[in-house]
């Protein structure tokens, strides 16, 4: 009694046992996350790698968590499978190169995930970045490379040119060097400059080069806007001391100069921008939208002309600043006048002093009256940034002297774009309201109507009933295809059996007897292969055979075939033996056929 | 005999109110041919474009005589506009053509000023444009032929002459119900200057606008969009800028 009751305790803390195991194993399993950083402090042109470790089964990765002024950007992944103490683990790691665009103390929240069917997550993490200003070699900086960023100004109007120089300024031959210099706000247009300089300058006792990139950027909006730094990313030599290196380099590696290369970035400064409205004071209605310094000039392409000829006018606007959102002049020509306006035509150019614009105006003028017609001044606004006040630039248009025609009847003047300087106001509409085509009859009214409803159903009825066409045409094709092949099957079936019923009903043994045993071997290899017509031609048959893989059985059917037709036309008296003989020899063949 | 009581009953409750309606409408529009002979021209458009509005009716006919009646009041650009929503209606119709050059000629801009200008749909000619009932029943036609031969192909000796036939009568009846279903998106919208002279500015926004060029009452322009108060045009040199939606007439 009392040992049974010993083996009963004995048996709960055994079952109590296994209850904990299997209660904590889901536990034990559960998957492990860790997130670290490289170092918790650097430089803005440093770089910060947080490699997140993860070791468990899951269904989806994590995102890295957005932190304002930090860009995040994966790196590399790495798998690997670890046997300690027989135990399996799977590790899965993640690298994530972060990269602050200001100087301050930043935290990178945990990292959530679920592994093992359990939510893990990371410990928060903090790192400190300070600034970089103090690396460029003017300052005293001793890195390889640098970049500087300068503003032609940092207080524009809106239009006016802003001209982005960044020097790349590098003691060391940079490879794969990647300049990122893009980056500005929506509201600037880009214009790059194409030619690049290049040049020796000496910072601190050392020797630099610096490569000079230039761009200019059009504001197309009042407002106050950062600039972001630009970044440059390449790779130098690395700055490890020949003793240092390891040992596993060879010789040539030292005599070809293998030195190994590291990554490195730098970045310029950031800046801000004061872009302001142009100002409504001083401004015209006629006001041309030219921000900058221009200059006009207008050209004829002659001065004498007879009347009905043409002669053209070019206005040019140039100077510094864009002119390809410039209005047109407000020209007004005298009405003895036909004008054709061409399309201006905007060539801005952008060069190392920033944007110099030209936009040209055409105008065809053919006079319809003689004597002298005077095409007047032209004047047109623009705004000065320089002296902040808006500028009339203008021109002398010239004088056409034209020679015949009717002398000019003075009327209102016409303005730039028209064709004909012809009056056409409403009143002459209304004193030629007989010659347009009168009205179309009230019983026409409905027709040439937008579509209507009842169009769609006509033509929807019209085109699903050629669809339901082809459907069944096509349906049925397939039916009579499936009840040739089934009929042909059939046939193919039952041919060995009707063969041999036939040869039943064969006649005695006269020329008949032998023509019809003939017809039927012919039937039965038609209905056999399924060959639409009937194998007629003792060639053609053999040729069946041969293709269908009976090659042993062609020659016996041959001298079967031959002998028939001996029998048949040879005219003598037809052996009852001989006509049993072929029969035989026939089913037989029938019968391997029929296998 | 009850049934056919009964049957002729529903018939004329059913018929009847079609039948009225068609009777006011004659009326109304005799009404305004009435008041367009009158010399009443402005009362005659206004009720043309009323009877457009409540009876959700927009046809070629009517939309040239909405035309005619503004053209006679002296009204060019909305006459214009008028005559160019007709011809999408009516692509080939001489009398449009004829009335559209008539006013055309008045006019002060020389940009866009002649029909052949002015394409229906871009690419294709207005000589040759059919009209969206047109190329609707084209298509479905085509479509039925099409099908019935591709059904029949299959009986026929010449099988593959009578499937190659029935591919093209097929592409291009689909091809016209892509173009019918897209085709507000492929018509060109005309519309006309409505007042003597308009600034075109370059941007919506009535603050930040610069006056780019002048136009006059009657140039045909393309809508493109409308924002606010303004709508972004396109002459047929492919000028662009925002003109006030009041001083545009478009049907």
């Amino acid at each position: 009694m009392i040992n049974h009751g010993k083996r009963l305790k004995r048996l709960t803390s055994h079952f109590w046992l296994a209850f904990a195991i299997i209660v904590m194993a889901p536990s034990l399993l559960a998957g492990v996350l860790t997130g670290e950083l490289d170092k918790s402090e650097g430089s803005l042109d440093d770089e910060f790698i947080y490699t997140l470790t993860i070791e468990g089964s899951y269904d989806q990765l994590p995102d890295f968590p957005s932190v304002e002024h930090l860009q995040v950007a994966q790196a590399e992944t790495r798998q690997s499978v670890q046997i300690i103490n027989g135990q399996m683990t799977r590790q899965f790691q993640i690298n994530y190169i972060i990269t602050a665009d200001q100087e301050g103390d930043y935290t990178i929240p945990p990292i959530v995930m679920e592994l093992d069917g359990k939510t893990q997550q990371t410990l928060p993490l903090t790192f400190t970045v300070k600034g970089a200003a103090t690396a460029n070699p003017r300052y005293g900086g001793t890195e390889a490379f640098f970049l500087d960023r300068h503003l032609s100004k940092k207080e524009i109007y809106v239009g006016e040119g802003i001209i982005v120089t960044d020097q790349v300024i590098a003691r060391e031959r940079l490879i794969e060097a990647d300049l990122k210099r893009d980056d500005f706000p929506d509201s600037f247009r880009q214009i790059d400059i194409d030619e690049e300089k290049r040049y020796q300058r000496i910072f601190s006792g050392r020797e630099y080069d610096v490569v000079e990139f230039k761009k200019v950027l059009i504001p197309t909006k009042e407002g106050t806007y950062r600039l972001p730094p630009a970044v440059l990313e390449a790779m130098v030599r690395s700055p490890t001391p020949q003793r240092q290196r390891p040992r596993s380099r060879s010789f040539f590696d030292d005599f070809f100069g293998r030195t190994p290369v590291v990554r490195k970035r730098a970045r310029s400064d950031a800046f801000e921008v004061v872009v302001k409205a142009l100002p409504l004071q001083g401004r015209s209605s006629g006001f041309s939208g030219l921000v900058g310094n221009f200059r006009i000039e207008a050209n004829l392409s002659t001065r004498n002309l007879n009347a009905g000829e043409t002669a053209t006018l070019t206005i040019s606007v140039r100077g510094s600043g864009l002119t390809d959102g410039m209005a047109e002049p407000q020209l007004t020509f005298p009405d003895e006048l036909k004008v054709y306006s061409d399309k201006p035509i905007s060539s801005d150019r952008v060069g190392l002093d920033g944007v110099n614009g030209e936009r040209v105006f055409k105008y065809a003028l053919v006079p319809t009256a003689g004597g002298q017609i005077d095409l007047g001044r032209l004047d047109v606004q623009v705004f000065n940034p320089e002296s902040g006040q808006y500028e009339v630039i203008n021109t002398d248009l010239g004088m056409l002297t034209v020679t015949g025609g009717e002398p000019a009847r003075r009327d209102a003047p016409a303005t730039a774009g028209e064709g004909q300087g012809m009056a056409a106001s409403k009143s002459d509409v209304k004193a030629l309201r007989d010659d347009i085509v009168g009205l179309m009859p009230v019983d026409q009214v409905s027709d040439g109507a937008a579509l209507k409803k009842s169009d769609w159903l006509v033509v929807g009825s019209l085109s699903s009933f050629g669809l339901a066409f082809m459907f069944l045409g096509f349906l049925r094709r397939r039916q009579l295809e499936t009840s040739d092949q089934r009929a042909a099957l059939t046939r193919q079936r039952q041919a060995f059996r009707r063969f041999k019923k036939e040869l039943g009903h064969l006649p005695g043994s006269d020329q008949e007897a032998v023509f019809q045993l003939g017809k039927l071997f012919r039937q039965f290899v038609s209905d056999q292969f399924a060959l639409d017509d009937l194998a007629t031609g003792q060639q053609a048959l053999l040729q069946v055979l041969q293709d269908r893989g009976f090659t042993e059985l062609v020659e016996t059917c041959k001298s079967s075939l031959d002998e028939l037709d001996r029998l048949y036309y040879s005219g003598c008296a037809i052996q009852q033996t001989d006509v049993e003989r072929l029969k035989n020899k026939l089913e037989a063949i029938a019968q391997e056929l029929s296998k | 005999m009850t049934f056919c009581r009964h049957f002729l009953g529903v018939f004329a409750l059913l018929v009847l109110p079609l039948q009225a309606q068609a009777a006011s409408l004659t009326e109304r529009l005799q009404e305004a041919e009435s008041l367009y002979h009158n010399g009443e021209f402005l009362q005659a458009a206004s009720l043309y474009q009323s009877l457009m509005e409540e009876q959700d009716l927009q046809t070629g006919p009517l939309l040239f005589n909405l035309a005619n009646s503004f053209a006679k009041a002296g009204e060019r650009g909305h006459a214009i506009a008028a005559y160019l929503k007709a011809r999408r209606f009516l692509p080939r119709s001489a009398d449009i053509d004829f009335n559209l050059r008539y006013l055309m000629q008045k006019n002060r801009d020389t940009v866009g000023n002649s029909p052949e200008e002015l394409p229906l749909v871009k690419g294709i000619p207005p000589v040759v444009a059919l009209a969206p009932r047109e190329l609707l029943y084209a298509s479905g036609i085509l479509i039925f032929v099409g099908g019935a031969l591709f059904g029949f192909a299959w009986y026929g000796r010449r099988r593959r002459l009578q499937l190659l036939a029935c591919l093209l009568l097929l592409f291009p009846g689909l091809l016209g119900f892509t173009v019918i279903m897209q085709r507000d998106a492929l018509w060109i919208n005309w519309a006309a200057v409505a007042s003597e002279e308009v600034s075109i500015y370059s941007s919506p926004g009535s603050e930040s606008g610069v006056v780019l060029f002048k136009l006059h009452e009657g140039t045909p322009v393309r809508f493109v969009k409308q924002e606010e108060s303004r709508i972004l045009i396109e002459l047929s040199d492919q000028k662009r800028g925002w003109i006030e939606a009041s001083q545009l007439a478009l049907f």
